[in-house]
């Protein structure tokens, strides 16, 4: 399973990935992930990339992911380059009227920053995406995520950010396109 | 067993706590800043007495751990790749001399580059000093490695190079946990001046005895079969492959998942390199291709190169990271058939988001008063956060640490030559002016040098992620520690005019700098160094918050996106009118300042 996660410095990407690759760990699986370290505060594009299995080295060449996470919209075509085709690309988005047809990956919006601003936690919008990822492709099981979730979370927000997760996996406003 | 996710920085650390490492010193710098920070989590958590580090620069911090290992105790000292050329003198005499304790050198190579200004190869280096080099693929492996390469350091009594890069640096992996060697060494020193304070007769003698060190450990290199092997043996292939490091476990995942049975021998001894097993390997086969990165490290120190296949004859390109598709394309070429799958997904055309100063960041409120009082000034500048002051074409050039300085002077030097004034101004950062500012602020006093020097002082290392400074009173386990002063130093190089100001108040800051630059001007004047102190924003939130909102007014110029470059502010396409994205604003209220028409104003709710 190859999984990358594009977005921006200071947003959440690293949280996400060591929390997905401690899902995976805690599922008795072999991971190995690159992350982006030093600029990852001054708002650059980043882009992590995780292997679930036997694989020795992190990097996942362009075409070769099964899923990709877009943590912004704006980032979504450095999603895509690494997606394969028939891929799975979720993105923190409110609709994809904006983006070109892309008829080769199935692509699926969810509109966090409305989950979250409801629930008064911007900063658990990384977690209402991986929440409708593990519904959607069961990628991940979503007890083992629970747990990885918990380990990570700082104790002030760890309550918010269970409820973000949870409220991602529970439904989406929107149906994958095609 | 215990198991922990670790990034390869700290797989390392964690092997030099179990191996009995006792005193470990670094300098922060991508991708090398974790392997300190790691051993002192390690060092919390298991409740054992490692000395830990942040030396003033990279030098200091070798020379620290090297003097451990002359008491006998084991020792680290981590760095980026470019740190390690700060080090290069004591690099190349601990060679010489040896050690006696086991000492592991961490240079952290950046192949792309992602942070650095250089992707030069450590392990070259290596073979420059004459240290040898190991060379781990993986985070797990890393970790394995320092059991070695200590064992080999005290058996040897030479220090070793224990080089990962950024993809290992920065890779994570479940790795097994041993318990920590409780081994203490007790420090002795035996006097010993024809070693440790060897004058050239002597170190004819120690290198004489360097040499047959490498000879010896070259030997040794040749059996070491667990750290150098052949996998896929039995292929008919007339292609064999040679890799190491990053490149290796990368080309290995690719062989594996497209079933190609090539015979690949992995070195991890790079220097100095088993030649007698790698040339049996070469002599096999009609072709052979290396692969390792940054550069041909393994490569040119193969005897017979006639079949071989690399960086030296452009088979592999000669910069850049090697990535998955960088291979791909490789082996494509050598095996002459495409081995990516048939189906390629479209080219996207991406743009990539480059990094900017954070909304609040008192660099901005700096670098916009810098451009207003001086726009004609030369800005010369160093590494840090501060460099991003090139969004806001405030910074002409950044070459290595402490740059900012000696530039000014050559600058200084080579203008006033021809009779010419041309304004100059110099910034550098607290962490820097520290590492490698202040010989180059004596030498720029005492040679009567004419600029200003911007000390922007925001407390921390922040790029790295906020390492304290000499001025912070803390080390990197917490302990407490006396606080140096910047004003104290910059008094000490003889500097007459100093002037302390917050860059957040930017009209006062503009008078001081048209005050600086006349005072470079004056007969009697000469350099002015002004220290702009405020608080990294990330680690202080804004105090006074300034609510900002675009009023009417606003004519859609821009000039707040050049020159105030906030990445809250951006213009719509639509209204052609600059707008605040109150997501990411801090309000910090310094873009009020920026705005020619006074569009911006405070939102007095």
């Amino acid at each position: 399973m190859k999984i990358v996660i594009s977005g921006l410095g200071g947003r959440g990407v690293l949280f996400l990935t060591q929390v997905i690759a401690n899902a995976a760990m805690l599922n008795g699986k072999d991971v190995i992930c690159a992350e982006t370290h030093g600029m990852a505060q001054r708002g650059a594009s980043v882009i992590s990339h995780i292997k679930i299995g036997n694989y020795m080295n992190p990097l996942i060449g362009k075409g070769q992911a099964d899923i990709a996470i877009c943590l912004e919209s704006s980032e979504v075509q450095s999603a895509l380059s690494f997606l394969k085709l028939g891929g799975r690309c979720f993105i923190n988005a409110t609709t994809l009227d904006h983006m070109t047809p892309t008829p080769w990956a199935k692509i699926s919006p969810i509109d966090a920053d409305k989950i979250t601003y409801e629930l008064n936690h911007p900063r658990g919008a990384n977690l209402v995406i991986l929440g409708y990822t593990v519904k959607s492709t069961n990628s991940l099981d979503k007890q083992c995520v629970i747990e990885a979730i918990k380990k990570a979370s700082k104790p002030q927000v760890k309550e918010k950010n269970l409820e973000c997760f949870l409220r991602g996996y529970e439904g989406s406003t929107h149906s994958p396109s095609c | 067993m215990a198991v922990e996710l670790l990034i390869g920085n700290g797989a390392i650390a964690r092997g030099l706590i179990e191996q009995g490492c006792e005193v470990a010193t670094a300098y922060p710098g991508t991708p090398s800043t974790e392997v300190l920070e790691e051993v002192a989590r390690f060092k919390k958590q298991l409740g054992v007495n490692t000395y830990v580090e942040w030396s003033v620069n990279e030098k200091i911090a070798f020379d620290v751990a090297f003097a451990a290992s002359m008491t006998g105790k084991r020792s680290a000292t981590a760095m980026k790749q470019v740190g390690l050329n700060v080090a290069s003198d004591s690099l190349t005499r601990s060679a010489y001399t040896g050690v006696i304790g086991g000492m592991i050198i961490i240079p952290c190579d950046d192949p792309g580059p992602h942070s650095s200004q250089t992707e030069q190869d450590s392990r070259i280096l290596a073979m420059f000093a004459k240290i040898p080099a190991l060379d781990p693929a993986t985070t797990r492996e890393a970790h394995k490695i320092v059991k070695y390469a200590y064992e080999l350091s005290e058996r040897w009594e030479i220090p070793v190079i224990l080089r990962p890069s950024i993809r290992i640096c920065h890779s994570r992996q479940p790795v097994e946990l041993n318990e920590p060697s409780n081994k203490k060494r007790i420090a002795k020193f035996k006097k010993d001046p024809h070693r440790w304070a060897a004058t050239p007769q002597y170190t004819l003698k120690l290198h004489k005895i360097l040499n047959e060190k490498i000879q010896k450990i070259h030997e040794e290199f040749e059996n070491e079969s667990a750290l150098n092997y052949i996998l896929n043996n039995d292929s008919q292939s007339t292609l064999g492959i040679i890799a190491s490091g990053s490149a290796f476990s990368c080309l290995y995942d690719i062989l594996t998942e497209k079933a190609l049975k090539i015979p690949l021998m992995k070195i991890t001894t790079v220097f100095p390199l088993p030649v007698k097993k790698v040339q049996n390997f070469i002599n096999k086969f009609e072709r052979v291709l290396v692969l390792e990165e940054p550069g041909p490290a393994i490569e040119l120190q193969i005897i017979d190169r006639t079949r071989v296949m690399g960086r030296l004859d452009n088979v592999v390109p000669s910069e850049g990271e090697l990535l998955p598709d960088v291979i791909y394309d490789i082996l494509s070429k050598v095996l002459d058939k495409k081995i990516l799958t048939k189906e390629k997904t479209p080219e996207l055309a991406y743009k990539a988001v480059p990094p900017s100063l954070c909304p609040g960041c008192a660099h901005r409120a700096a670098f916009f008063a810098i451009r207003k009082a001086l726009p004609n000034a030369i800005f010369t500048s160093d590494i840090g956060c501060y460099t991003l002051g090139l969004n806001m074409k405030a910074v002409d050039t950044v070459i290595n640490m402490g740059a900012s300085i000696t530039i000014a002077t050559g600058l200084s030097h080579a203008f006033r030559a021809d009779g010419l004034d041309h304004p100059i101004i110099a910034t550098i950062g607290d962490s820097t002016f520290f590492h490698a500012g202040i010989p180059p602020l004596l030498n720029a006093h005492i040679t009567q040098a004419r600029f200003i020097l911007v000390i922007l002082d925001n407390g921390c290392v922040a790029m790295t992620g906020f390492q304290p400074t000499p001025a912070t009173g803390v080390q990197a386990d917490g302990r407490s520690t006396p606080q140096a002063s910047i004003r104290k130093l910059v008094e000490a190089c003889g500097i007459k005019l100093i002037e302390e100001i917050d860059p957040y108040k930017v009209d006062e800051f503009i008078q001081i700098l048209k005050k600086a630059r006349a005072y470079t001007r004056d007969e009697n004047g000469g350099v002015v160094a002004i220290i702009a102190k405020h608080p990294c924003v990330l680690l202080e939130p804004v105090q006074k918050k300034i609510k900002i909102k675009i009023i009417e007014k606003c004519n859609g110029c821009g000039y707040c996106l050049s020159f105030c470059e906030c990445p809250a502010l951006s213009m719509n396409p639509e209204t052609e009118k600059v707008e605040v994205d109150y997501k990411i604003c801090v309000d910090c209220g310094i873009c009020i300042e920026c705005c020619p028409p006074e569009a911006i104003v405070e939102d007095k709710l």
